[in-house]
């Protein structure tokens, strides 16, 4: 006999599908799909990139139709039954941004126009929505008092309330999205990849207080590729491929049938590696920053940073949450105004000396969390590659036939050359971030900035950017600044590391010495 | 300078193409520019040009918020980052981008320290159209420029950033050196201009007063008001007057003129719709143009001009200015227009 527990429960519906098929675009995606979740239940729902769980989940939000079929919420509701429904993902970070957004607003002080506080966001009115224009009752309410407090430090978040949310960085934003979801008290709570982005100690953190979650009235419900972490608590699991649901039920049975979702890829050890002897000090420097100090609103981001980067070194650039990774390589993209305030060397010119940025940038490929939430929706992903060349955030020239080409053998290379035409608003999020990836690696550039590219990328896709990124290390005079939170989304070769607290270096090291 | 056809007339207008960057910085390669004023075009365009190579520093009176924004935005204080005067000695194209009332009070100051050789760069032809007003004429020793950015100083720099450009027109209204000119379009493209469009300082003003005056501002609210007071005159709901008025122009129609043109979306309506536009659209312009006419009479009097500076001087005139606010921000129309706005289905469940 097999060791499956039956569950006594009296548990009753809570959301079914009946026999449905859902309409994305011109396609029907799930076409005969039938999905009972119980109301004791917590889901995790899992696939590869592009299988369509997020349009999946938009259905049970009510903003993708369910053509065929009946979706029943068997709950009780005032207004809307996705009302009763928060659902976080990476685009809801787009939500926050204001309609003139561009990702360098967070460093450029004079042209910012006011715009929403964390604490705005968080509170009662913000909960219920953040359009200036809605007429909301709201009224202060103890009951929603105690639960923001608490929810505030749940999720640490009390440091961040006087900032704008502009401000944040990537995982702060995360977790101000996560907390805001929270606050709406809905009776099903839906996280894409809650744990991407977020730091090692937090991650456990969020572990815990989704466990707390769901043992008591909210439900629960994870998405994610096929190698994210589920949460300990999850009890159900769906999984999803571009033809369908292959496999939905208890946790164990579905991840013990279907081990390809279950194993957890192992570490990439830095260490393995092809590692790069660079005892040559007089190779040449890209970066030098000198005691560097930037601050916002009194708040110290950088303290007297100094750091060198030379040709050939692969540098993880590591700390947790709000350390200032992001801000540091800010300086070194020449997106940070404050570098003309420092003592900073690109590529072998002062900064403040007559040198442009486009200069700068030239020498660069950049990929980050940023970059993927401002990129305009409209461009194809064509287009988003060629922009690699101008380091425009769209495209307004055209490309040369070598340009096209570096441009179209990188398609090949990461499995784009059947979205080449789609526009950006169309694929997914992991083949939106592949796109930027190859952006960034289509010049072939002297310095790769890798922001953690591997966000939201299943295992294939994962190890297919890590190859390439990898292969793009070794070629000659080529350096890397690679950030991640994950031990396992490190690629081979990396030479140094630079760890980054409270805005100070805390370890500064050559690997294996 | 490329020639492009405009319904027949032919105009000139100066592209990337003909004027490069790298073209820009050489004939910029000696000079400081000094930007004075750090209020919204002020950030915009330093910050592009110094991200762009050229020698800039910053005039900006200190202990204000303007200010800190400077320091916050890397500029450096007894480096980059001087009083409004002592940024003015120290450059060679002098940029004057504080406001119009900024600028009549701080000329004084300001006209001692220009030098023989320098640029006065205006991206507004305010001040030095209306000198009798303003007071700002300027020394025959030196240029005297303009580049005016078709929109705010955030999409003059977000523009930037992305690697594209806006629009702008220049001009030349005072030629001491012999390359006022090339002086004016190198900061054009410096500033982050896309394409440059040739007009005087004349035309600058007299088109901007007369454009927020008439269509873009003025005239748009009246039209607005005079049909949805008709409408309610009849007993038509606020929602439903608003709708008509407003709320399917903004969210509807204006994007199919903005995308194709007018022409276009009259080709593109119903039947019904369509004659009853083509014949009223004659009927409205009779009724405007003499407003038009006296509105263009008196910009170029310098009777608006003189109702402006007058209000900014009066000692109540933010009191004065707020009643006049509050009483459209609290008009039956506009709360409409806030509900209106709530329902649209971008705004449902935020």
């Amino acid at each position: 006999m097999n060791s499956v527990q039956i569950i006594q429960s009296n548990a009753k519906p809570f959301i079914t599908l009946n026999d449905v098929a859902l309409r994305l675009h011109d396609k029907l995606l799930f076409e005969g799909l039938c999905w009972e979740m119980l109301d004791d239940q917590h889901w995790a729902v899992i696939g590869p990139n592009g299988s369509g769980k997020t349009t999946l989940m938009k259905a049970l939000c009510g903003s993708v139709p369910v053509i065929k079929g009946k979706l029943v919420y068997h709950f009780s509701y005032d207004g809307q039954p996705q009302d009763q429904i928060a659902y976080v993902t990476f685009e809801s970070q787009r939500m926050v941004l204001g309609d003139e957004a561009f990702y360098q607003a967070r460093w450029n002080v004079g042209v910012n126009e006011g715009g929403l506080s964390v604490a705005d966001y968080l509170s009662e009115r913000g909960v219920k929505s953040i359009n200036p224009y809605h007429v909301v009752e709201s009224h202060s309410d103890q009951v929603f008092e105690a639960r923001r407090r608490e929810v505030i430090e749940q999720l640490e978040v009390g440091a961040l309330l006087g900032r704008n949310v502009i401000q944040l960085s990537n995982g702060e934003r995360r977790k101000v999205l996560i907390a805001r979801a929270w606050l709406k008290s809905p009776k099903l709570l839906i996280l894409d990849n809650p744990f991407t982005g977020l730091d090692e100690r937090f991650r456990a953190k969020l572990d815990k207080n989704l466990e707390n979650l769901m043992h008591g009235d909210m439900r629960v419900m994870i998405v994610g590729t096929n190698r994210d972490d589920i949460p300990s608590s999850i009890t159900h699991v769906l999984c999803v491929e571009p033809k369908g649901v292959v496999a939905q039920g208890p946790r164990q049975v579905v991840l013990n049938e279907h081990t390809q979702y279950a194993t957890p890829s192992a570490p990439r050890l830095a260490s393995e590696g092809h590692r790069h002897e660079n005892k040559d000090h007089s190779s040449q420097v890209l970066v030098h920053m000198e005691k560097v100090n930037v601050s916002y609103n009194g708040t110290k981001v950088l303290r007297q940073v100094s750091w060198t980067v030379r040709e050939n070194e692969q540098w993880a650039l590591l700390g947790p949450n709000g350390a200032g990774k992001t801000t540091l390589l800010s300086l070194i993209l020449a997106d940070n105004p404050q570098a003309y305030a420092n003592d900073i060397t690109l590529f072998g010119r002062r900064r403040g000396s007559g040198e442009s940025i486009w200069e700068i940038k030239q020498n660069i490929g950049w990929v980050a969390p940023e970059l993927h939430l401002y990129y305009p929706r409209g461009a194809t992903c064509l287009d988003v590659i060629c922009s690699g060349w101008f380091d425009s955030v769209g495209l307004y020239r055209h490309c040369t036939s070598d340009q096209r080409e570096a441009v179209l053998l990188w398609m090949q290379r990461l499995g784009l050359a059947k979205c080449a035409d789609t526009v950006f608003a169309q694929v997914s999020e992991g083949e939106q971030r592949l796109a930027l990836i190859a952006r960034a690696l289509v010049k072939g550039p002297a310095l790769l900035v890798l922001d953690e590219p591997c966000q939201g990328l299943d295992t294939d896709n994962r190890e297919r950017v890590l190859q390439a990124i990898e292969r793009v290390g070794q070629r000659p005079n080529t350096s890397m600044i690679y950030v991640t939170h994950r031990a396992d989304e490190l690629p081979h070769g990396i030479t140094h590391m630079l760890r980054l607290n409270e805005g100070q270096v805390v370890n500064q090291a050559p690997i294996g010495n | 300078m490329a020639k492009i056809n405009f319904g027949g007339v032919i105009e000139e207008v100066v592209t990337r193409d003909e004027f490069s960057l790298e073209k820009a910085r050489a004939v910029l390669k000696n000079e400081v520019v000094a930007v004075l004023g750090y209020g919204v075009q002020g950030p915009a365009q330093a910050l592009n040009m110094r991200d762009n190579g050229i020698n800039v520093v910053v005039g900006q009176k200190s202990g204000s918020t303007t200010y800190d924004k400077a320091v916050k935005d890397g500029w450096v204080p007894g480096k980059t980052l001087f009083s409004l005067e002592e940024a003015a000695e120290r450059g060679s194209v002098i940029q004057y981008l504080v406001s119009d009332a900024g600028q009549m009070m701080t000329w004084p100051q300001i006209k001692p320290r220009l030098k023989k050789g320098d640029a006065l760069y205006f991206s507004h032809g305010f001040g030095i159209v209306y000198s009798s007003q303003t007071g700002i004429v300027p020394p025959d020793y030196v240029d005297v420029i303009l580049v005016a950015p078709k929109g705010s100083g955030t999409s003059v720099r977000a523009n930037f950033l992305s690697g594209s450009g806006i629009n702008a027109s220049f001009a030349v209204h005072q030629d001491a050196t012999g390359r006022a000119t090339e002086r004016t379009l190198a900061l054009g493209i410096a500033v982050g201009a896309g394409y440059l469009f040739p007009t005087t300082f004349q035309h600058e003003v007299y088109s901007d007063l007369t454009g927020e005056r008439g269509i873009l501002m003025g005239a748009l609210a009246g039209v607005m008001e005079a049909q949805y007071n008709e409408l309610r005159k009849h007993g038509h709901s606020p929602s439903e007057a608003f709708n008509e008025t407003v709320e399917e122009l903004t969210q509807s129609l204006i994007r199919l003129v903005a995308q194709n043109g007018m022409d276009w979306m009259y080709a593109n309506c119903s039947t019904t719709a369509q004659r009853g536009a083509l014949d009223w659209r004659h009927e409205f312009r009779k009724a405007v143009e003499p407003v038009f006419e006296k509105l263009y009479r008196r910009v170029v009097a310098g009777e608006e001009t003189r109702i402006v500076l007058a209000a900014n001087s009066a000692p109540d005139y933010k009191q004065k200015l707020e009643v006049e606010l509050r009483e459209m921000r609290e008009s039956e129309m506009w709360q409409t227009g806030a509900a209106v706005r709530s329902l649209r289905p971008e705004n449902w469940n935020k």
